[in-house]
């Protein structure tokens, strides 16, 4: 359940990064700016949906420390810090950086995605807690 | 509960590195006793040019890319990633030296040694990667194509191995006309084509943005290709089942490819279809020549099936692993200021790299002397574009990480 919404978030995300990097490509320099923010934020709406529901209820169970989550956080970190950087390129109209960037960012994002995918997602499934409840509370969170 | 469970990038650069940055050299000395040398067609020289390909490049790339994709897929790591790559890669090298060597000028003596070595590097690499897969608890169809691939090259490594001990020992008998193709099809039906397989599934639609292959494909065609491949042992023309999976495999993903949502053109995409046409070309030749029998058919449908299908893909995806896993680990020690993944190598040198690759291939049809020159050249440039990352990397090795302004005390 959590495993399904989640996954099938990380596809939403891909798909509203193809057009951006179209755009970049084509340096249609406004139509970029116009998909950059829903990108920018359904990353951020997802991360903040782990980092403030998911994590920490599975933390609970599983403990903090060094852990998975611990690195899941950190890539979180590095993806948002490509995706701000990503961001300056595209207000500088600098076609190379930009796109150069954004292939950076998409594999880190898909290795992120697969670990997400075929581990962590997993163990949440398996963890004793009220899987619909949590998902609800996830859907609330702002970015 | 979850104990053992690494989320982490193990294993450090420098263990699938050494595999991925050696490769080249092998499919350069193949080009150089193609060009320098020759081979006599009838002779075990093919053999030991082949080898030189399929253990030298092929084998060694993927050994390091499972290293690479087993913590990231199925959340294990292996014991000492370092230690333990560092043996396999040693050992393999060895080995295919000896193995390439001793068959192509007839030095059979070195094929003893040889058979130790792979014995060795191989045997440790597939038990221990087998093990590490069945224990996973999610087996994806990624996971299961990999199980299978494995266990193909477990069988590729027994029945190899009695072929070597043959030539090396003097006593090819009655069995080797029969293990000799079931060695072949297992290796590479089984061992390169299944992993290939696994991998796309999670690949093609990740890194291009396409949908996912559907779902029963996932679900049966590594065991379709695997169970045939075993049919394949009692009945040969089961064979023809394996090549047709593997045609319709190939132009799945060209479909998918095709409708890819992040329009960019760029380099690796002509990899890969270039090693989906050639696929899908060399199983129809395969299959045609299932009934005719005719040698340049053989010829043609080897080097696009090898050379063509396998070091075309392994091309391209090395352009997106290594350049990745370079920023990674910089990015990983706290920098910001490395290149981006485009910045490290080049695009020219990557267009110059594909178009030496694509002679090489066209004239491994036609002219496989010839070839040799393009052979050279083009891996040639495939290890330095390779090498300018690397050096980036190392660079920032170097400098001390910004995290550790941090930690020091006031």
């Amino acid at each position: 359940m959590i495993k399904d919404y989640m996954t099938h978030d990380h596809r939403e995300c891909d798909n509203l990064y193809a057009p951006l990097e179209s755009a970049i490509s084509e340096e249609n320099w406004d139509r970029a700016l116009e998909l950059y923010m829903p990108f920018k934020n359904a990353m951020l709406k997802h991360f903040a949906m782990e980092e403030e529901v998911l994590f920490p209820k599975m933390e609970e169970f599983m403990g903090g420390g060094e852990g998975p989550i611990h690195v899941m956080k950190m890539e979180h970190n590095q993806i948002r810090s490509i995706i701000d950087q990503l961001g300056e390129a595209i207000n500088e109209k600098n076609t190379q950086k930009a796109l150069g960037l954004g292939e950076t960012f998409m594999i880190l994002t898909q290795q992120h995605n697969m670990k997400e995918e075929q581990v962590l997602y997993t163990m949440a499934e398996q963890l004793p807690f009220d899987k619909e409840a949590l998902l609800e509370e996830m859907k609330k969170v702002e970015a | 509960m979850f104990k053992g469970l690494s989320l982490d990038q193990a294993p450090p650069y420098e263990a699938p590195l050494r595999f991925f940055l050696t490769a080249p050299f092998f499919a350069i000395l193949g080009g150089a006793l193609l060009f320098f040398v020759g081979y006599d067609v009838s002779s075990p020289q093919v053999l030991g040019l082949l080898h030189l390909f399929t253990l030298g490049f092929i084998t060694l790339v993927m050994m390091g890319a499972m290293q690479q994709m087993l913590p990231v897929l199925v959340g294990v790591t292996f014991p000492n990633a370092l230690f333990f790559a560092k043996i396999i890669h040693v050992s393999v090298i060895v080995g295919t030296l000896l193995f390439g060597f001793g068959l192509f000028f007839e030095q059979f003596s070195f094929l003893a040694a040889a058979l130790v070595f792979l014995l060795f590097g191989v045997g440790i690499f597939s038990f221990i990667t087998l093990y590490k897969l069945l224990k996973a608890s999610h087996k994806s169809a990624t996971v299961w194509a990999m199980i299978l691939s494995v266990v193909s090259l477990i069988i590729a490594l027994f029945l190899g191995s009695h072929l070597l001990a043959s030539l090396g020992f003097g006593k090819v008998g009655e069995s080797f006309s029969f293990v000799l193709p079931s060695h072949g099809i297992f290796a590479f039906f089984g061992w390169v084509g299944l992993l290939i397989v696994g991998v796309s599934y999670q690949v093609i639609p990740m890194f291009y943005v396409t949908k996912d292959f559907d779902e029963n494909i996932k679900k049966y065609l590594s065991f379709f290709i695997f169970g045939s491949l075993v049919l394949s042992l009692f009945f040969k023309y089961a064979i023809i089942l394996t090549v047709l999976g593997y045609i319709y495999f190939g132009l799945e993903s060209l479909k998918l490819l095709e409708s890819r949502k992040r329009k960019i053109k760029e380099i690796t995409i002509d990899f890969w279809e270039m090693s989906v046409y050639s696929l899908v070309l060399a199983g129809a030749l395969f299959v045609g020549d299932m009934f005719i029998g005719n040698e340049v058919l053989e010829r043609i449908y080897s080097v696009l099936f090898v050379y063509g299908f396998v070091i075309s893909l392994i091309c391209g995806m090395l352009y997106k692993i290594v350049p990745f896993l370079a920023w990674f680990h910089i990015s990983s020690r706290g920098f910001f200021d490395m290149p981006t993944m485009k910045e490290m190598i080049d695009e020219r040198d990557l267009k110059i790299q594909f178009k030496f690759h694509t002679v090489s291939v066209l004239s491994l049809l036609i002219l496989p002397k010839i070839a040799g020159i393009f052979i050279i050249a083009s891996n040639i440039y495939l290890f330095l574009n390779l090498y300018k990352v690397l050096k980036i990397y190392t660079e920032y090795k170097a400098k001390p990480s910004p995290f550790d302004s941090f930690k020091k005390p006031a």
